[in-house]
């Protein structure tokens, strides 16, 4: 009697185990940018983006499995995005040291995994690994270089069972990147513009060689005035140095700056101005060179070329525009829409 | 005050605190039954496996669990340090970060972020900047003879707390604004968010060994509050008790704020909070200032976690709710100081 | 039980206030300070406690150097009685109190039963009974002398220092805390205390020494040493010492003499 008891309580017991034993076979291993391995389950439906850069990757390739945001749509953002998506939850972010997501909101919305999709420094990596061991839910890490977007397309796509998506959307960063470097090559280093990159309301913050705000400037064959400067991140600087500087083109985000430009006397003297080279990015539903550095920046690569290279970007930008957001953001554009995004590039007319 | 008005205060306390650690459980944005909480408490107590989700086991003994532990250590922390110090600068305006350990945490964090280096060096290099910070002051004030160390020592950590905030001002503006500056603001204003099992125990010693050291020397610490002629004629070592109480807080305080960022206000609060109910003996004061500072701590961290949909920071928080309680406490309580 | 000073000089770091001084407190007998406000009694005192360090010569306790013993050693010999101050926190009378047993406590102890009684018999010894749990910083300047007093009293300890102990008090004040001195001093006590009056060292004073100029000069029994030409020396003006007949004792008076040649020339 004893003996059968005691086998059956074992086999209950074993029986408790055994889903978790079972998910830990049938569960994929995958590895992320980091050479982190993780278990995975088999399907994977709800993802958690844990910051911007992510919530765009994922976004554009397989909208369904976002799970919310990180920060809400702004009203000007709404329509561009297909409104049942534009309505999902806000979690907050959960990167960095300070997350503002709660922790206990984001377990309640059951993710099957974490990723975030950017910095691979060791702060984030262990950021990653405290997660998961707090939480027990996976937490991968995507490097968002520039140059490795289809790398992470492909590696995306892999990890949440959107293999084709991965794969198409891979292929299709690659031929923009290559595309815009093969044009670029062919215009001589002389015949590059000097660009200014100015950011925030004055205009005087700008991106040094190198940083992650700069990047899809210098790859689109600008020259960068702050250069010698050295490399870095953001910087401060005065008028001075811009009017030192004397940049062919200027490129800013910053509506207010853009619409103060054209009067204001210090500004005006510079040839850029003069010449009504000053061009402010278009911004929505997420900017087109930096905010938030994802790959949203594809399209305005596009965008870049022509500006700074007329002659080698010939073909009109608005087919590639509404290609590019019917495919990243689920919704063609209408007419009206792209009128506005292709607008404010232009100079007030006076 | 009488003892029984002491004895009852504590009691109240205490209780209090129980109660609180006990809704805190109970409340939060993951939905957790009360059912399943007991079943997991009762689990972990006997050793057993709780018949309840293992996501729901998760927000309990990893998320919720060591987060209210941190909480009650930190608050405690913090006004037991205020509370010691108020009684050595023999003012009652004084907070844990006047010799500046909160700044030389903030650059050791901040430094930490910028550098890009693992977490757990992050909170290291924060611990040992702050120690570090308070030593500079410290030694600085001991090179400086003059007829009132007290004032020295004040302005050696005034003056350090200013260097180092300098040095933080001077990160935020080099960091990169994506994936560091974020970072560095949120640990500036303070927050439980991420607080795991490890955090806890990481901070748990020097809690421990601090807390001891304030108790032992509570009778002298009173004594301190005389002035420094007064208690060396009565037989205290002033300079030597000065420097156990400078050494012990500063150990505890470095050590929370490494794992919580910057917190303000609890250990400049709490202590006067604790005084006008108890007075100010500091064998009295000690037990009920901790156990006031962990409560507060606790409800303002609950708060911070359940009143939004997202995270708000503690720092913020605690000077939100600790201003105006501060008024308050000025208007309508009697003059505890000429 | 015996502190001396031998050949003290005492001042801060780099500044001599005071050299040359020899003086002697045994238990049992007042010994007065004696000298004009700002001349360096008050310095003189902190370097007797060990509250600062002597610039050159000695101050021996018990025959050994003051300064190589523990705090808690020196406090069970000698205790200290300050200026009455307003305090920083609302002690009680009885909290100021019972701090001068803390010398009697091991280093990690609090107040044992015994030492609140102590220190309760020694607030009702100068008669401070009815305020023992009014707050220290409430009650009057003389109130707040006779806690420190008390204090000094609870830290039972045979030799005792004053510092002016009846300045800003009122006359029935410094009356009563004087009487306390002379019946401490009869209970075995030996009582060092500062004072800028002279009948006051004349009431109580068993030996007065003069701080003047930097020099301390132990001139004895006032009723012998202490004239009208020393007063004119240490405070520059005339007076004039006289003998009066008090209770069947001789006690000597001190009578400014420039404001009664005033009223005299008026009548």
């Amino acid at each position: 009697m004893r003996t059968t008891r005691r086998a059956f309580i074992k086999a209950i017991g074993a029986g408790a185990l055994a889903p978790r034993l079972l998910r830990a076979q049938s569960g994929r291993s995958v590895t992320d940018s980091v050479g982190r391995r993780v278990t995975l389950p088999p399907r994977v439906e709800r993802v958690y983006a844990a910051g911007p850069p992510a919530s765009i990757l994922l976004f554009a390739m397989a909208p369904d499995k976002v799970l919310g945001w990180t920060s809400p749509f702004r009203p000007d953002e709404r329509p561009f995005v297909p409104a049942r998506y534009a309505d999902l939850p806000t979690f907050g972010r959960l990167t960095g040291r300070g997350n503002t997501a709660n922790v206990e909101v984001v377990l309640a919305a059951r993710p099957d995994l974490v990723f975030d999709y950017g910095s691979t420094s060791p702060t984030f990596a262990s950021l990653a690994d405290r997660i998961q061991e707090q939480t027990g839910i996976p937490y991968l890490l995507i490097d968002g270089a520039f140059d490795r977007i289809p790398d992470a397309f492909r590696l995306l796509g892999g990890i949440i069972g959107v293999d084709e998506q991965g794969a198409r959307w891979s292929r299709y960063a690659a031929d923009t990147l290559e595309d815009i470097r093969a044009r670029v090559a062919r215009v001589p280093e002389a015949r590059r513009p000097r660009v200014y990159y100015g950011r925030g309301p004055s205009g005087l913050q700008t991106g040094l060689s190198g940083s992650i705000n700069m990047e899809s400037i210098e790859r689109a064959g600008a020259r960068n005035v702050a250069a010698e400067l050295g490399q870095g991140g953001l910087v401060q600087v005065t008028i001075e140095q811009v009017l030192r500087w004397s940049p062919e083109v200027i490129v800013t985000t910053d509506p207010n700056f853009f619409a103060g430009v054209w009067g204001d006397p210090s500004w005006r003297s510079l040839p850029a101005v003069r010449e009504r080279r000053v061009h402010l990015a278009p911004g929505l539903p997420f900017g087109w060179i930096d905010s938030p550095p994802s790959v949203n920046r594809l399209v305005g690569l596009h965008w870049l070329g022509r500006i700074l290279h007329p002659q080698a970007f010939t073909e009109p930008l608005r087919p590639i525009v509404r290609d590019f957001y019917a495919r990243a953001y689920h919704q063609t554009p209408s007419e009206s829409q792209l009128d506005a995004l292709l607008a404010t590039d232009k100079p007030p007319e006076t | 005050m009488s003892a029984a008005k002491t004895s009852a205060a504590l009691a109240l306390s205490a209780v209090g605190l129980v109660a609180l650690t006990v809704v805190a459980f109970a409340i939060g944005r993951f939905p957790v039954a009360p059912g399943d909480f007991a079943a997991v408490a009762w689990a972990w107590l006997s050793g057993g496996t709780p018949d309840v989700p293992a996501t729901v086991q998760t927000v309990i003994l990893n998320v919720r669990g060591p987060r209210i532990l941190a909480a009650i250590v930190i608050g405690a922390v913090l006004a037991a340090a205020g509370a010691a110090y108020q009684s050595l600068f023999r003012n009652p305006l004084v907070s844990p970060d006047i010799l500046g350990v909160s700044a030389g945490a903030a650059l050791g964090a901040v430094l930490g972020i910028f550098f890009a280096l693992d977490v757990v060096f992050i909170q290291a290099l924060a611990f040992a900047c702050g120690l570090a910070a308070v030593a500079t002051a410290y030694f600085i004030a001991a090179r400086m003879r003059g007829h009132d160390p007290i004032l020295i020592l004040v302005l050696a950590g005034v003056v350090i707390g200013a260097l180092l905030g300098a040095g933080v001002a001077l990160i935020k503006y080099l960091a990169d604004p994506y994936n560091q500056l974020p970072a560095i603001t949120y640990w500036l204003l303070g927050s439980l968010s991420a607080a795991t099992r490890a955090d806890f125990l990481s901070v748990l010693p020097a809690a421990a060994g601090g807390m001891a050291v304030l108790w032992l020397l509570r009778w002298r610490i009173s004594v301190l509050a005389l002035g420094d002629d007064e208690a060396a004629s009565v037989g205290v070592e002033t300079g030597r008790i000065r420097a156990a109480v400078i050494a012990a807080a500063t150990l505890m305080t470095a050590a929370a704020v490494s794992i919580s960022g910057v917190i303000g206000w609890v250990g400049l609060l709490i202590p006067h909070l604790a005084r006008l109910i108890v007075g100010p003996d500091f064998t009295r004061l000690l037990p009920v200032a901790t156990l006031f500072g962990a409560a507060f701590m606790l409800a303002v961290d609950t708060v911070a976690r359940t009143a939004g949909r997202i995270e708000l920071p503690l720092g913020v928080l605690t000077a939100v709710i600790g201003t105006p309680l501060f008024l308050w406490l000025l208007a309508t309580a009697r003059r505890s100081w000429q | 039980m015996k502190l001396e000073a031998r050949d003290l000089a005492y001042g801060y770091r780099g500044h001599v206030v005071g050299q040359g001084a020899n003086l002697t407190l045994s238990a049992g007998e007042i010994v007065c300070i004696l000298g004009p406000n700002g001349g360096g009694k008050t310095t003189l005192f902190r370097t007797l406690l060990g509250l600062i360090a002597p610039l050159g010569g000695e101050v021996l306790l018990e025959g050994s150097s003051l300064h190589r013993r523990p705090r808690s050693a020196i406090a069970r010999m000698l205790g200290y009685v300050p200026q009455a101050h307003t305090g920083y926190f609302p002690f009680t009378v009885q909290d100021v109190v019972l701090m001068g047993r803390t010398a009697h406590l091991s280093p990690f102890a609090t107040p044992l039963r015994s030492d609140r009684e102590q220190a309760m018999a020694a607030i009702e010894r100068v008669g401070l009974a009815t305020l023992a749990d009014s707050e220290y910083t409430r009650i009057s300047g003389g109130e707040r002398q006779l806690a420190l007093i008390a204090r000094a009293l609870a830290q039972a300890t045979p030799l005792l220092v004053m510092d002016e102990p009846t300045a800003s008090l009122d006359f029935g004040n410094q009356v009563r805390v004087l009487e306390t001195v002379v019946g401490l001093a009869k209970e075995g006590k030996g009582i060092l205390l500062s004072t800028h009056d002279p009948d006051q060292v004349f009431l109580c004073a068993d030996r007065v020494a003069l701080v003047h100029r930097g020099r301390v000069t132990d001139i004895g029994p006032p009723q012998s040493g202490l004239d009208a030409g020393l007063l004119r020396d240490l405070y520059g003006v005339e007076v004039q010492v006289s003998e009066l007949d008090i209770g069947g004792k001789t006690r000597r008076v001190c009578v400014p003499v420039a404001a009664q040649s005033a009223i005299s020339d008026r009548e």
